[in-house]
């Protein structure tokens, strides 16, 4: 789905838990081509380390045309590991130094910042300090936790110098968020991974004191994110004694899916039941998933079993653009058929 | 395999009703047996029941099986490898099945395997 300037798939891939590092800095990249055109030398997507005295560069990756930009950014890895390491020569030494102080410069400035020609230091310079020919400005899309160490940087070379449209911030801004969010869910996982997993005795809320070491019968191998998460979910589910019911809440949060305030991060089924795990989002940020009014009243009548001539003909709108709406908005809420959607909702209207 | 006594293959004999929605019909869909459960501060888990169908007696036990399959998401030609039979004869047994329960497409059969009907009764 190669659309213009689709924020989607990004944001689909920030919230990819069944791949490791590598494969979500690989997946970030890749789906950040949907995001702006003419583009020179690829996206490249990784992770910066600050410490209080080291700079490291963890899990690049980029799109197949990024292999000069990524070969710089992993010989920078390399000079960095053997600078902190004290086995640098001497060119190695003022090359990771600078780079160093660099980064971090760029790093500790304002969150969320975009980087095109705003300032000539960290824009074409920086990118001639990975020395990659041709390119002219950059975007630089930094992503920082909270804890000012960890950050996602999302990076392009641009051919010519330009500032960002205001609409470009925006998106680019939301984006940043929906990587954060990503992020710091992966971690929260692995610290859950780490320690083991178990579901307090009620159920109904995990959170630190009720997580203990389980895993320590040396299985074969460590979960991923997402099965961590999963885990997670079927013993909170399995734990509780509540019997279904209309449930305010629960409807609150479903509301926030479809208006893009909570964000869909996994789904699957289990014992006759679908799980939905939904994250929510900052106050100011919206995921781009949500549905539009035409999208949501679609997938309503469609939801009753209507067929696309009956949906149309309600909505006024031609039975082409049903079948196009409905697709969309099934993709964005990760429904997989229309008899899935029948069976999921069919019977509640 | 149709033996409903009408001798000639059925099409498009069905009439739609159309009838008029509320205003309230046009929103998303919301779900009923819904229940909420927070993983953490801002992680929430729904869990929705999925229903099990509710075979009508009126199928024959091959046409059961297959509207099950159908109600669990399979394709024709999943279910005609699971029941080794003919893609074919898959969609004839269906569209007896449509004509027994008087339903016009799949997602109406699995609404109203579900216990639902198009116009809401």
């Amino acid at each position: 789905m190669a659309r213009r300037a689709d924020p989607i798939a990004v944001v689909e891939a920030a919230y990819c838990l069944g791949v490791d590092e590598p494969g979500w800095t690989a997946g970030l990249a890749e789906a950040a081509t949907h995001l702006l055109p003419n583009t020179v030398a690829g996206f490249v997507a990784y992770h910066v380390l600050l410490d209080a005295d080291a700079v490291h560069l963890e899990h690049p990756a980029g799109t197949r045309d990024a292999a000069a930009a990524l070969a710089s950014i992993q010989n920078m890895q390399q000079a960095l590991e053997r600078y902190h390491a004290g086995s640098a020569g001497l060119g190695e030494r003022i090359k990771a130094r600078t780079y160093g102080n660099v980064t971090r410069g760029t790093m500790r400035q304002a969150a969320d910042r975009i980087l095109f020609s705003e300032h000539q230091l960290f824009g074409p310079r920086w990118m001639y300090t990975l020395g990659v020919p041709g390119v002219h400005d950059v975007l630089l899309l930094k992503c920082p936790q909270l804890d000012g160490k960890h950050f996602t940087l999302l990076a392009a070379g641009l051919p010519k110098r330009r500032a960002p449209t205001a609409k470009e911030r925006a998106a680019f801004l939301m984006i940043a968020a929906h990587v954060r969010a990503g992020y710091r869910l992966r971690r929260q996982l692995r610290a859950i991974q780490e320690q083991g997993l178990r579901a307090g005795q009620d159920g109904a809320v995990l959170d630190a004191k009720t997580m203990r070491v389980l895993h320590a019968e040396g299985e074969a191998q460590a979960p991923d994110a997402r099965e961590t998460l999963r885990e997670m979910a079927v013993r909170v589910d399995r734990a509780r004694t509540q019997q279904y019911g209309r449930d305010e809440r629960a409807l609150e949060v479903w509301q926030g899916l479809v208006d893009g305030r909570w964000s869909l991060v996994d789904q699957f089924d289990n014992d006759g039941k679908r799980l939905v795990i939904a994250h929510r989002n900052a106050e100011d940020v919206r995921d781009p998933r949500r549905l539009s009014v035409t999208e949501a009243s679609v997938m309503g009548l469609a939801a009753r079993g209507y067929p696309n001539k009956l949906v149309a003909y309600h909505l006024g709108i031609s039975e082409a653009r049903v079948s196009s709406l409905l697709h969309r908005a099934m993709a964005k809420l990760h429904i997989e058929s229309r008899v899935d959607l029948v069976r999921m909702f069919g019977g509640s209207l | 395999v149709s033996n409903d006594g009408s001798g000639a293959r059925p099409r498009k004999q069905r009439k739609t009703v159309v009838q008029p929605l509320s205003a309230s019909s046009y929103g998303p869909p919301l779900p009923e047996g819904a229940t909420l459960d927070m993983l953490a501060p801002d992680l929430a888990l729904l869990t929705f029941s999925l229903a099990d169908a509710q075979l009508p007696s009126a199928l024959t036990e091959a046409e059961q099986d297959i509207a099950m399959r159908v109600y669990l998401g399979q394709s024709n030609e999943e279910i005609a490898r699971h029941r080794q039979s003919s893609e074919h004869t898959i969609g004839n047994q269906l569209e007896a099945i449509y004509r027994k329960l008087r339903v016009g497409s799949r997602s109406e059969l699995v609404l109203r395997l579900r216990g639902g009907t198009l116009d809401g009764s």
